[in-house]
């Protein structure tokens, strides 16, 4: 006997394949984003890296908390955050933030440390 | 129903009797029958499917040739972010290691930082492109690596001597050209400001050293 598709028995086929055709796409796109995710956290790690680093090349005094609204060169990152906070006589708590914004939302990176005047 | 129509009846429909009212099941084998009998399309059927087939194909090829795009340019900078990580990771271990001494430039040149290592070497980070006729602090290339010499083990960084850190440098600020490696004034932080570009595509990252043993 002779039997084909029918015309909706194809449309249905299509649906399917676009569907699948879809998820692939979603999915490239969540391994593109996850690839800038890895670029700007390293990024980030580093600019924080380095505010910590010029605090503890300061004097005690001046490590203080402050923010920085943005950063030249890295238009990515919204604000650097620095906190501190003197825990003990001559010894303060110091935590660098660095946030900014991809799609999903703010992310941000923390460093602390302790800085004690020697 | 004759024997004759029973026998026709897919699993399919079998399916549909069991599990939906049977009144919906007979409507739908019996719509299975009429197209059964339909033995091909029409030319508008097969246009309408060729029409959809060209459609979907284009798209898939268009999303394969941007995926494809997509997927060079991550490869790049996945291959410079490992590279600046790198650098970066050897360049600040080496500054916080550097014994006594203090950091300077090898014969006051820009685009150099001297240090004396925890093995009592001395070494110089340098930038050199083998096109620079002259080694000094102008920068003419648009492209510098960052090698390591070890003056003590007779490096020359004149010549590009010494270890390879980090390939393909440009200069963070093009009007003002600044070195990857530069001493801040108060001579006891170095800023590292590695700007990478590789295929058109550039990644930059920066961090501070202060190296420990001033």
């Amino acid at each position: 006997m002779r039997q084909g598709f029918t015309l909706i028995e194809l449309l249905i086929a299509f649906i399917l394949a676009a569907s699948g055709l879809m998820v692939l796409m979603q999915l490239m796109g969540v391994v593109i984003f996850a690839d800038c995710d890895i670029e700007y956290s390293l990024i980030a790690l580093n600019l924080a890296n380095e505010k910590l680093e010029e605090l503890k090349d300061s004097d005690y005094s001046s490590v203080t908390s402050a923010t920085e609204s943005s950063i030249p060169g890295f238009s990515f990152v919204d604000d650097r955050i620095v906190t501190v906070s003197e825990v003990d006589t001559d010894l303060k708590d110091v935590q660098v933030e660095v946030r900014w914004t991809q799609k999903g939302g703010q992310k941000s990176i923390q460093l602390r440390t302790y800085i004690a005047n020697y | 129903m004759d024997a004759k129509r029973r026998s026709k009846i897919y699993p399919i429909t079998y399916i549909y009797r069991k599990l939906l009212n049977r009144r919906l099941a007979v409507i739908i084998q019996e719509w299975g029958q009429i197209k059964v009998t339909n033995r091909g399309f029409t030319l508008i059927e097969t246009l309408i499917v060729l029409l959809l087939l060209a459609i979907l194909l284009g798209v898939s090829g268009f999303l394969f040739v941007v995926s494809l795009r997509a997927w060079d340019i991550g490869l790049t900078r996945a291959g410079i972010r490992e590279d600046v990580s790198y650098a970066m990771e050897k360049t600040v271990r080496d500054l916080k290691e550097m014994t006594n001494g203090r950091l300077s430039q090898y014969d006051s040149i820009a685009k150099t930082i001297r240090f004396i290592d925890n093995e009592g070497n001395t070494c110089v980070f340098y930038l050199y492109n083998s096109a620079d006729t002259s080694f000094d602090s102008s920068y003419t290339e648009d492209l510098y690596n960052l090698h390591k010499a070890n003056i003590t083990q007779e490096d020359d960084p004149a010549s590009g001597e010494g270890t390879l850190i980090l390939r393909d440098l440009v200069s963070p600020d093009a009007a003002a050209p600044a070195t990857a490696l530069t001493i801040e004034s108060d001579g006891t932080q170095v800023t590292l400001d590695f700007v990478v570009q590789r295929s058109g595509e550039i990644v930059r990252t920066r961090t501070k050293v202060r190296p420990r043993n001033l």
